[in-house]
């Protein structure tokens, strides 16, 4: 049987027409296709589908290839290939945080807010007792603990100074 | 839902529908980028390019699909070899094996080179797509019919009305060029 390409005049005038029409169409979008694919499209819709896919018959393959792997779906992944792709999507914890409210934020900065300020209290009264408590041997290897506790000890020794 | 898949869910960055459809479409997405690809080529990146898509942008991409038009697995396959094709197209200069490319492309003729615009819709789309497909693609009537669904007897048909089209306009042509 002969087949309908094998006709050379045929080819020639189709050659001859093909190469003298406008060759843009645009690509219609992949959602598009599926559709062709499973022939959901109106022959109003699939038209332009079919005017894109004459310019470009080698797209032809993804449409048939959509078909047979609706009808034929594999099943089968390398192990390596589902750990990697789900690894593209973190882990629900890591969303959360990022979610997480305003009055949450705000609440984890005043509790910051409020530890700094214990802090600093903290050390300043902590300041203060180390000073009295360096002070203290100190004077007592002196010897002048009672001029130092008691004014009326340093009057008086202002006032043997003094005559 | 698709597929028993929650796919508002997991567009919604839902970690649990994310490695559901990992582990349900991880063989078909293979299957898929496996009929572009080159002999050599890796396809566990070309699946991981095809993951990485779906989900880049808050999963921008996988909200444009619309269960009511196809089904997933149609649009996937789709979207797994324009990616593939895509990731080839980076990686390596344009090469056409000259097995693939028609006896017809590299014919010397002595036709006159078409001076004047000749009017796309003098064939429709269905018969631009059957012609092309037997003369730039050197497919017979019956994988035509099997790629389009349709009945191999209306390919022939078609394709007799789309040539009696063209032999009826150059004819027309060529008398007003002698007229």
């Amino acid at each position: 049987m002969v087949e309908l390409g094998d006709d050379a005049g045929d080819r020639a005038l189709w050659r001859r027409w093909y190469s003298g029409t406008a060759n843009s169409v645009p690509q219609p979008d992949v959602m598009i296709l599926a559709a062709y694919a499973e022939g959901r499209l109106s022959e109003t819709e699939a038209a332009p589908v079919e005017a894109w896919l004459a310019l470009h018959p080698a797209a032809l393959d993804d449409v048939v290839a959509a078909r047979d792997m609706t009808l034929h779906p594999p099943r089968i992944a390398f192990a390596t290939i589902v750990t990697q792709a789900s690894a593209l999507v973190p882990n629900n914890v890591v969303n959360l945080r990022r979610a997480a409210p305003r009055w949450r934020n705000a609440l984890a900065w005043s509790g910051i807010a409020a530890s700094l300020a214990v802090a600093s209290l903290g050390g300043f009264a902590m300041g203060n007792d180390a000073y009295a408590s360096l002070a203290t041997p100190q004077v007592v290897a002196t010897g002048a603990t009672e001029s130092f506790d008691t004014p009326t000890s340093l009057d008086s020794l202002v006032d043997d100074s003094g005559t | 839902m698709a597929d028993d898949i929650d796919l508002a869910a997991l567009c919604r960055g839902d970690k649990a529908a994310w490695d559901l459809f990992v582990r349900r479409y991880a063989g078909l997405i293979l299957s898929a980028v496996r009929g572009p690809a080159r002999p050599g080529t890796e396809l566990e990146d070309m699946v991981q390019e095809v993951f990485t898509r779906l989900c880049r942008n808050d999963y921008r991409l996988l909200k444009s699909y619309d269960a009511t038009r196809a089904g997933l697995s149609t649009w996937l396959t789709i979207v797994a070899r324009s990616t593939a094709r895509d990731m080839q197209r980076r990686r390596t200069p344009p090469v056409t094996p000259i097995d693939s490319v028609p006896e017809i492309a590299f014919a010397v003729t002595d036709e006159p080179v078409e001076k004047l615009r000749l009017p796309d819709e003098l064939l429709s789309p269905r018969q631009k797509l059957i012609v092309a497909l037997i003369y730039e693609r050197d497919m017979d009537v019956a994988e035509i019919a099997k790629s389009l669904a349709i009945d191999p007897q209306t390919v022939r048909s078609t394709h007799h009305k789309a040539m009696l089209k063209l032999r009826e306009h150059f004819a027309a042509l060529e008398k007003r060029e002698k007229g």
